[in-house]
């Protein structure tokens, strides 16, 4: 299964240390660090499979491929990647360096910032009533 | 969502509406230089003038032509027909395309907004004189928003300066940004340029720009700045949970217009008495600005977005760790100002 990024629902910048990426259908926002942020950069270039993405770490050991299918799994879950039949050359991926196991924090807690003060902050009877915690939008 | 309109039709229908308010209630000009550009605000009554302009006072009149024409009116009914779904629902919806320019419904709070292709805005709310005091605070954030972009986007930050530049002091919530940036307004030589948002843009090169006058403090924080002569305006309604202070006129000699970006300063509270920098991130700096941006703004453009993380990597980066010493913030910063981040 060929895996590339999802580019129309989602932003993306890649910094020196970090990979950020936003889908705004739902808000949330991911941060891909070390190996996941290198992975997210070769999806850029071409779509790959997960065994291509595990066979470009140098001593990739046998659990390898599976853990890289898990994030895999867990991009596409969140639609940062989309499944594509458009092939590219997943032999040619450049070697991603030593393994280490991709990992993924996401952040689904902008509606908590809200601080009070904006526009979400209404409950049903709407303005100028406060929507109680629980039940902001 | 499906309610979009042509710009054609937008001014065909909310323009007269405009005209017919204007003449109704009365028509107040107001022309401001903001970020350098002619913005004509074209207020059709009392109750949004009297709302936003407050906040957005110290702006210097202008006598250029306009880039944008902002119509601000009231109405009970909902300015565009199609929206009439939005309009009574709950959730915040932003329509975009390339041909209708940029639409924002709020129905919470009763508020419309479009920006058209064409240097045409329309505002109209539902009833002025109900809107939440938070709109009184940053008005028309969303709508200035679409309208910087592509060159650049509004931004959750205080942001403070001297006669050569400024930096942007940016954190979620109690970070210390806004305690920062008041502590600044009592030194002689620092200028205030936004306490909650800021525009800032990019073109040659990143600029910090002013758009409101309002301070926000927690009632905890208001004893720590007695010294002060913050006074709200008792024309508004009040927010106990976060009272809002507005700086113009009492301290319009301290505040700037605009200003090179020289750092963006990450504040929070550290544990010793001292103030000092560590370095921070681009990443960090996202984190710190992005997410809450677009939480207060109901979304951004792409194209806002690209601006920001386009000014993130051309300037400098460091925490600002506040020590409990309110004295020594100034000098830090100044430091940064004058001398760079290797101060």
């Amino acid at each position: 299964m060929l895996f590339t990024i999802n580019a129309s629902q989602i932003s993306h910048n890649a910094f020196d240390d970090e990979t950020i990426v936003i889908h705004f259908a739902s808000g949330n926002y991911f941060s891909l660090r070390d190996a996941a942020s290198a992975i997210w950069k070769r999806l850029e270039k071409q779509p790959l499979t997960a065994s291509a993405i595990a066979a470009a770490f140098d001593e990739a050991p046998a659990e390898a491929v599976t853990e890289v299918d898990h994030f895999l799994g867990q991009l596409l879950k969140n639609q940062l990647i989309c499944e594509t039949q458009d092939g590219g050359e997943p032999e040619s991926v450049d070697g991603l360096g030593c393994w280490r196991a991709p990992k993924i924090e996401i952040y689904d807690d902008m509606r908590n910032t809200l601080l009070g003060d904006v526009i979400h902050d209404t409950d049903e009877s709407g303005w100028p009533q406060m929507a109680p915690d629980g039940l902001r939008q | 969502m499906s309610t979009t309109t042509t710009p054609q039709s937008s001014q065909a229908a909310l323009k007269p509406q405009f005209d017919l308010a204007a003449q109704r209630d009365g028509l107040t000009e107001k022309r401001l230089s903001i970020a350098g550009r002619t913005v004509c605000f074209k207020f059709a009554g009392q109750p949004l003038l009297r709302r936003f302009m407050p906040a957005l006072a110290h702006h210097p009149n202008s006598d250029a032509a306009a880039e944008l024409t902002i119509h601000l009116w009231d109405s009970v009914t909902p300015p565009v027909q199609q929206s009439l779904q939005e309009w009574i629902g709950l959730q915040p919806v932003i329509l975009a395309d390339q041909q209708s320019g940029w639409s924002l419904v709020e129905p919470g709070i009763g508020l419309f907004s479009q920006l058209t292709t064409d240097g045409n805005a329309f505002v109209c709310c539902r009833d002025g004189n109900q809107l939440p005091v938070w709109e009184s605070a940053v008005p028309l954030r969303s709508l200035l928003n679409a309208w910087a972009a592509p060159q650049g986007g509004v931004v959750h930050g205080a942001a403070v300066g001297n006669d050569r530049g400024a930096v942007l002091l940016a954190g979620v919530g109690g970070s210390g940004k806004s305690s920062t940036a008041l502590t600044c307004l009592a030194e002689p030589d620092l200028r205030h340029l936004g306490d909650d948002l800021v525009l800032i843009t990019n073109e040659t090169q990143p600029m910090v720009n002013s758009l409101y006058n309002s301070a926000k403090l927690l009632p905890e924080n208001t004893n720590r700045f007695s010294d002060l002569s913050l006074s709200v305006n008792p024309e508004l309604p009040r927010n106990p949970e976060k009272e809002t202070y507005f700086l113009f006129p009492p301290y319009a000699d301290k505040l700037a217009a605009q200003r090179p970006l020289t750092a963006i300063l990450l504040p929070r509270v550290g544990g010793d008495t001292q103030t000092r920098l560590s370095p921070a991130s681009q990443a960090e700096a996202w984190h710190a600005i992005v997410p809450v941006t677009l939480t207060l703004l109901g979304g951004s453009r792409p194209e806002n977005l690209s601006a920001i993380v386009d000014i993130i990597r051309r300037v400098p980066i460091h925490h600002l760790i506040l020590g409990s010493d309110r004295k020594g913030i100034a000098p830090v910063i100044r430091r940064v100002l004058d001398e760079g981040l290797d101060a």
